[in-house]
């Protein structure tokens, strides 16, 4: 962005201008899978405060979100439900794994979890922990508005 | 220790009218560690329910099933019964400081087609436990007035808690970590 001292106005591109909303206005989806939901619960508390950058406001319906943040291990059962919410979703669309078993299976290696969240949908940003710390979910998300700002909806189109 | 005793006083007479009751149908009585028990074929169980009521056990607590494989007979169903005391069931504290005792039931019921008495007829939150076996293990109740999968997804293949089964469960859409290739065929001696 430019802006000239002498006169009123802001001269950008448009990618730039829409990679600056994208990155400056986050909605995440009001969806918890499992006890990684607590420590994503208190981002928005004043402690953590992700209003700080545009990214308090979770939306109840996937229609309005544009980040799902899977917060738990999921079951084979939720798999589906999961992957019709994904769908739901406009694009552009991002998913942050949260935690150990959100992104490899964690201690469950059975029949009735996924191996990751990343078989059926694909995630951009990936947090190691059990459960990641608050810090480390805001940490990751300062990581996807990285990715955003260097060309996320490009990478979006490329996954399909 | 001393709840254990004061429950063996209830149970005895419990086990005297089984084993007048049930004829061959008692295959054993034991004297567990933590309570007594018995173990009966599939068809004594509701007769064998019905003495257990009557010898005031007032609460089916839960139904738990064992998967004995490679041993035969490879399934156990047990019923756990607490004998609540009566001022306690209408919901005042117990006035009496009556232990409350306790009593296992186990079937065994067939290798090739499990199949045992539903007791929603007598207890009617037995519908639910029921239903966890049927799903976990493939042992149908018979008389249960809904039985399907509660915890499994409704088009899942198998019974996952059956030791034959591969613990990551079946290739499919949504379990790539699961074992490739057909059912396999369910194992019985």
């Amino acid at each position: 962005m430019e802006m000239s001292p002498q006169q009123p106005f802001i001269t950008t591109k448009l990618d730039e201008f829409t990679k600056w909303a994208q990155t400056s206005a986050i909605w995440p989806m009001t969806m918890g899978l499992a006890c990684c939901a607590i420590e994503m619960m208190s981002i928005v508390s004043p402690r953590y405060d992700t209003s700080r950058f545009g990214a308090e406001v979770f939306r109840s319906s996937p229609r309005q979100s544009d980040l799902m943040i899977v917060s738990g291990r999921v079951a084979n059962k939720m798999a589906p439900i999961l992957r019709q919410l994904y769908d739901q979703m406009p694009d552009p669309k991002w998913v942050i794994s949260m935690g150990a078993c959100a992104s490899s299976g964690g201690i469950f290696d059975n029949y009735a979890v996924l191996p990751g969240v990343d078989s059926i949908l694909p995630v951009d940003v990936y947090v190691p922990g059990c459960p990641p710390s608050p810090d480390a979910l805001i940490y990751a998300l300062m990581q996807l508005r990285r990715e955003i700002a260097a060309g996320g909806k490009a990478n979006v189109l490329a996954r399909g | 220790m001393a709840e254990v005793k004061a429950g063996r006083a209830a149970t005895a007479a419990l086990l005297a009218q089984l084993a007048a009751d049930l004829g061959a149908s008692l295959l054993d009585a034991v004297s567990a560690a933590d309570m007594d028990e018995a173990v009966i074929v599939a068809a004594g169980l509701l007769p064998a329910v019905d003495a257990v009521r009557a010898n005031g056990f007032n609460l089916l607590l839960d139904i738990g099933a064992t998967d004995h494989h490679p041993l035969t007979p490879r399934f156990e169903i047990s019923y756990h019964f607490l004998a609540l005391p009566e001022d306690a069931v209408a919901g005042s504290i117990p006035s009496s400081g009556v232990v409350p005792a306790r009593f296992r039931l186990r079937v065994f019921p067939d290798d090739r087609d499990p199949v045992v008495p539903s007791l929603c007829g007598r207890w009617p939150n037995a519908d639910w436990p029921e239903r966890e076996v049927y799903d976990l293990f493939g042992v149908r109740f018979d008389g249960h007035p809904d039985l399907r999968r509660i915890l499994m997804p409704d088009d899942w293949e198998g019974y996952p808690l059956r030791k034959d089964y591969p613990l990551r469960g079946l290739n499919r859409r949504f379990n790539p970590g699961g074992l490739p290739g057909p059912v396999p065929p369910v194992v019985t001696k």
